[in-house]
């Protein structure tokens, strides 16, 4: 089953391969996305649509300064051809109230005004002035009912019926802080001849202190004669001006907005001047300049690198056309900044970004339930057919049930052909070894698994006296237990052969093959065998009419006792021969010398050694004794004078209800030195013996 | 497959399917109808101009970007430019006319253009949206202007309301009570103003006393003389004028004849203007206009004097009762659909919070309208805290809150043709007497003896005259 190749699970393995798949789409889309410029080309987006709005605003601010604000020439003319010298100021305020109220009204601006520099203005720096405001300058009322007269002879707002401002004054003081939007026009006039090249932008300043901040638009007018005579002037009040610089444009909530920022001559970086909304002015300071980091020079796209808010904030940055070329104040540069934090300005980019990781968990979450899923249904059935398979009977031909998967259901079926092939064969194996007659068994079973097979035959040929091992078959670890327990038993000298204890012993030959997930065995019944060997030793070892050792056994135990280690102390050998066994066999038959023969040995036996003895018969009516481990020679001399003793005090019952005595000669050797001879030493005491023969029947020589 | 897989299957299904869901339920459970992510944008039309309209821009510029984000809603205000062209405009596009704006979600009026209003598309009750403990907070007086049909219904919401006090060029003033003897308490009745002025005109040949608002004068004089000059039928919205000819010869002798002496003058478009070029030194006007009070009388270009300012409380008839109007158009709230209502309120709610309507209302002269800011500790204080140096504006708030303890407060009520009856006091009087001082100078470029004519002028048949014919134009209006 194990071919080298790792194995998992169907399931595991296709999760892995649709994972795999989906999380290289997800990488390929993701990278196509980001090296593909999908993400760079959404900033560029961002920073081109964000620099397209200020840019579009701008382009509107300067529209409406250029068409509507600083429309000032049809009004200038008019001015010149009626204005007069000082003396007659209020004649020439009560004519131009009218163009200067037109002036108002066409330039949609929050105020028009006229200064004056007459005797005062050397004096006391003060302007005789006509100044109109209207608050609300989207709001066009004919009967001027929405003007004030912000400055100049009250009479003329009786005359029209118009309030005088809150902060009213006849004329206006110049000072420090808002001679710009006189001087500047004013003191330039010597510079060129055209009005409209001297025209002022003022920065944001309070006309008179306690009002309102304004910005102005200035520029010099003369009399029919050329001379210079005053100022004309609309005013845009910083509140209006906001209206024209829509935070919500820029971003529908939390925009930063607009602000309008300033660069004087010999300035390296750009002021904010005039601000617009609460959030802008907690993030910028007013107070400073601001330090930029270009983004993208051709958008006029920076980075605002001092500010007070936690997210990078993007300013982008246009240039407003205030003056023409060549003109007293070009120097004086404004600027339109759109502000941005870097959330709000790359939302769309962040949100591919998030959407796209979101995408990728998502289809990395739902491939791994999809695949599990799929492989799920797909391995269900080979599951179910496998657990099929492990319970089936395996002796049985396996039909498999369809699993809806062609390729699984050809696959079973071809391994239930090969399976049932097989089964017939072994059940044809177990035959033959049935009709041959061999007491043998074999069995299987799997290393981890449940699974047991065993052969008919074994259940007879491992079966104990008080085991049944038939319902084994279901049982592994039983049997395995038995197994182990039978292989405790281990029979001396044979190879792989157990016994099985019981009445009757019972010898099993178990042998076992391992394969990597199984173990194969094969027992044989081999009783018969063993016992047959054990006869066929004791008849070579023991002497078959007397029991005693057989001549070769006696020398091997000889051997063995003189070769080992132990102290023999003191030892003899000594050889007995029956006197008169011709006669008793000629005189009263073979069968009863046998028994004279067994009566003999029967008389060694009773005595009862001080050392130990071995004794073995070595012919028909020699016999061969040998002592050892006796404390001294006179206890071996004792024990054998008792012996002779005893064999003439019993007599031996003759058929014929006589009785004889019986009688022995014997020649001991002392055995002293174990380097001695074994033949020798027989020969010895044989010689011995035959001299007590010869000498004196019936006794011992030394 | 195994119980858990099932389990994690159904549950993670479950989980896409709420987290993709999720984004489209939220909000769904909240009290307010509005979405802080599509927020809805509440107009607003009113009259203010000048300061306060700068004012009315930075508080609700405020509230958009504060409440506003938080809560989704938008405010654009626009102003009409004054009372009468807001009123025009409102009821012009109630009636849907030819070229008129949609109707704005708020709009400011006062009773009688709401009433007016409200008889062409219905205007929400405030209890709508309104807890009574929220109604209640306000002040009675200034709700109850809100009550124009009488239903206990109230459909203006108070958001600042101006008095009237007198106020005085305390320079002029006192430098005239030195050589004259003249005390300030002569100023407390209109018996005692019209003869203050004569003596000034005679010492100084100078105008003393000019009435802005003149239908008020009207108005508070017959109340103040025991009778309301309207009896109003709140069944039909109908009034009719209750005007005795005793009331009208008091108009007549205390006004009309000051006026046409030269001892009340009116040549501005304000009395304040009038003031500020020295033809006047005193007048009655509204606080909300306290700041157009002058800190300097310019006479001419070369002639600048600075004056200090005292206010007094608005001059009642001699055993009279001491009324002072109440006014300022409060905020209705035109029908719409939820979202544009409920957010129109919640501004109004917001708006006349005292940290706001303090700040809109005091510094431009008008007084708050909550109980608890109304109080003059707080009034005080906040002008203390709030820095306002402007001179009349403090005076005049001060004045203001001591006339909540001597005076009664009184406001116009609606009524059919109100706001052309309105029109008809304010103009009927003064364009007679523009055109008798014009008749006077005529006259006298002519010859004819000054005084001989103001005589004439202001004899008992004339004044017949201008009563019979102030009584046919006002049953003109009143059917």
């Amino acid at each position: 089953m194990n071919s080298g190749i790792k194995n998992k699970s169907i399931t595991y393995k296709l999760t892995v391969f649709v994972i795999s798949i989906i999380i290289f789409q997800a990488i390929l889309f993701t990278s196509s996305l980001k090296f593909g410029g999908v993400i760079e080309k959404g900033r560029e987006n961002a920073y081109k649509s964000f620099s397209d709005t200020v840019y579009n605003r701008n382009n509107y601010l300067q529209s409406e300064m250029k068409n509507s604000w600083t429309n000032l020439s049809p009004y200038l003319q008019e001015l010149s051809a009626i204005v007069q010298d000082c003396d007659s100021n209020e004649d020439f305020y009560n004519q131009s109230t009218n163009t200067l109220i037109n002036m108002l009204r066409t330039t949609h601006s929050s105020g028009a005004f006229i200064l004056l520099p007459c005797e005062d203005f050397s004096e006391e720096n003060r302007l005789n002035s006509l100044y109109i405001r209207d608050y609300d300058p989207f709001l066009n009322d004919s009967s001027n009912k929405d003007l004030y007269l912000f400055s100049g002879p009250a009479s003329i707002a009786r005359d029209l019926q118009i309030p005088l401002d809150q902060n009213w004054k006849y004329s206006i003081n110049l000072t420090q802080d808002n001679e710009k939007f006189f001087k500047n026009p004013w003191d330039n006039i010597t510079e060129t001849y055209n009005p409209n090249y001297l025209g002022y932008w003022s920065k944001p300043f309070y006309v008179v202190p306690g009002d309102f901040q304004v910005i102005t638009y200035t520029l010099p007018f003369f009399d029919k004669n050329g001379t210079p005579r005053g100022v004309l002037g609309v005013e845009i009040s910083l509140n209006y001006l906001q209206q024209f610089l829509p935070a919500s444009e820029i971003q529908r909530k939390d925009s930063l907005g607009y602000m309008i920022g300033f660069k004087d001559k010999g300035d390296e970086n750009i002021t904010p001047f005039i601000m617009g909304g609460a959030l802008q002015k907690r993030m910028i300071s007013g107070n400073e300049s601001f330090i930029l980091e270009p983004v993208d020079d051709d958008l006029s796209l920076y980075k605002v690198l001092n500010h007070q808010g936690k997210e990078d904030i993007f300013a982008s940055i246009q240039k407003i056309g205030l003056y023409l070329n060549n003109t007293p104040f070009e120097e004086e540069e404004w600027y339109l900044i759109g502000l941005m934090g870097e959330r709000n300005l790359l939302s769309y980019v962040n949100n591919i970004q998030n959407v796209m990781s979101l995408s990728l968990i998502l289809s990395v979450l739902i491939g791994i339930i999809g695949s599990s899923f799929v492989s799920f249904k797909v391995t269900r059935p080979i599951i179910d057919l496998s657990e099929k398979v492990k319970k089936s009977d395996k002796k049985s031909v396996f039909i498999p049930d369809g699993t809806g998967l062609l390729e699984v259901d050809e696959l079973a079926q071809a391994m239930a052909v090969a399976n049932n092939e097989l089964l017939a064969s072994s059940m044809k194996i177990s035959k033959i070894i049935e009709l041959v007659d061999v007491s043998m068994g074999a069995f299987e079973y799997s290393k981890s698994g449940d699974d047991l097979f065993i052969t008919e035959q074994l259940k007879e040929v491992l079966k104990s006296e008080d085991t049944d091992i038939e319902d084994f078959e279901e049982n592994k670890d039983r049997f395995i237990d038995y197994l182990e327990w039978i292989f405790k038993n281990v029979e001396n000298g044979e190879e792989d052969v157990y016994f099985i204890p019981g009445k009757k012993t019972k010898w099993v030959k178990i042998k076992t093959v391992e394969t990597e997930g199984s173990v194969l065995g094969v027992a044989i019944n081999v009783t018969q065998e063993i016992m047959e060997k054990r006869k066929l030793k004791r008849e070579i070892d023991f002497d078959n009419l007397t029991g005693l050792y057989s001549r070769s056994t006696g020398q091997r135990l000889f051997e063995e006792v003189v070769n080992s280690n132990e102290d023999i102390q003191t030892a003899a050998v000594i050889m007995f021969d029956l006197d008169s066994l011709k006669e008793v066999n000629d005189n009263h038959g073979h069968n009863f010398g046998d028994a004279y023969i067994r009566e003999s040995t029967r008389r060694f036996k009773t005595v009862k050694p001080a050392g130990k003895s071995i004794l073995s018969r070595r012919s028909g009516d020699e016999f061969l004794l040998f002592l050892y481990q006796y404390p001294d020679k006179d206890t071996v001399r004792k024990e054998m004078d008792d012996f002779f003793a005893r064999l003439k005090e019993i007599p031996v019952p003759l058929p014929n209800g006589d009785v004889i005595y019986i009688s022995m000669s014997a020649g001991l050797v002392w055995f002293e030195d174990t380097r001695d001879n074994y033949e020798e030493l027989i020969n010895k005491a044989d010689s011995l013996m035959y001299k007590a023969k010869k000498t004196r029947k019936g006794t011992l020589m030394e | 497959m195994s119980i858990s897989k099932r389990v994690f299957l159904v549950t993670s299904f479950i989980l896409i399917v709420i987290f993709f869901s999720a984004c489209n339920s939220l909000g769904g459970s909240m009290q307010s109808p509005l979405d802080p992510d599509k927020p809805v944008t509440v107009t607003i039309w009113h009259y203010y101009s000048g300061h306060n309209k700068e004012n009315f821009d930075t508080i609700v510029e405020k509230f958009n970007e504060t409440i506003g984000m938080e809560k989704g809603i938008v405010v654009e205000a626009l102003s009409q430019g004054d009372v009468q062209q807001l009123a025009d405009a409102v009821y012009n596009s109630a009636n849907k006319g030819l070229g008129a704006d949609p109707m704005p979600d708020i709009f400011a009026a006062y009773g009688d253009n709401a009433f007016r209003v409200n008889q062409v598309t219905p205007l929400i009750t405030l209890d709508t949206y309104f807890s009574p403990e929220e109604l209640s907070s306000y002040r009675k007086e200034f709700l109850e202007e809100g009550n124009f049909l009488e239903d206990g219904k109230y459909r203006i919401l108070p958001i600042a309301k101006s008095t009237e006090n007198l106020y005085v060029n305390k320079t002029f003033w006192d430098k005239f009570a030195e050589e004259t003897g003249a005390s300030i308490e002569n100023l407390a009745t209109w018996e005692g103003l019209a003869e203050t002025a004569e003596k000034y005109y005679n010492l100084t040949g100078e105008g003393f006393f000019g009435i802005d608002a003149k239908a008020n004068f009207m108005l508070l004089g017959s109340i103040q003389n025991g009778e309301e000059l309207f009896t109003y039928d709140s069944k039909d919205g109908k009034a009719s004028l209750n005007f005795p000819q005793e009331y009208g010869k008091k108009i007549w002798d205390y006004i009309y004849k000051p006026y046409i002496n030269g001892y009340y003058i009116k040549q501005g478009r304000f009395s304040s203007d009038d003031a500020k070029t020295g033809t006047i030194m005193a007048y009655t006007g509204s606080t909300a206009g306290a700041a157009y009070f002058p800190k300097e009388v310019t006479f001419n270009e070369n002639q600048v004097v600075p004056i200090d300012v005292m206010t007094l409380p608005y001059p009642y008839f001699e055993n009279g009762t001491k009324y002072v109007i109440q006014q300022g158009a409060g905020m209705c709230i035109a029908k719409s659909d939820l979202e544009h209502e409920y957010a129109a309120a919640e501004f109004l709610k917001w708006f006349t919070l005292p940290e706001q309507n303090l700040q809109f209302a005091v510094s431009t002269g008008y007084l708050p309208v909550k109980n608890e800011a109304l109080e003059e500790d707080v009034l005080l204080n906040y002008l203390n805290e709030a820095g306002i140096k402007i001179p009349s504006i403090v005076s005049s708030v001060k004045t203001s809150a001591q006339m909540l303890k001597t005076h009664i407060l009184y406001n116009s009520k609606p009524f059919e043709g109100s706001y052309d009856m309105r029109n008809l006091m304010e103009n009927h009087l003064i364009n007679k007497i523009k055109r008798d001082l014009e008749f006077i100078d005529e006259e006298v470029l002519k010859g004819q003896d000054k005084k001989d004519i103001i005589g004439k002028l202001s004899s008992d048949e004339e004044f017949l005259n201008w009563f019979e014919d102030f009584n046919n134009q006002a049953a003109k209006i009143l059917n």
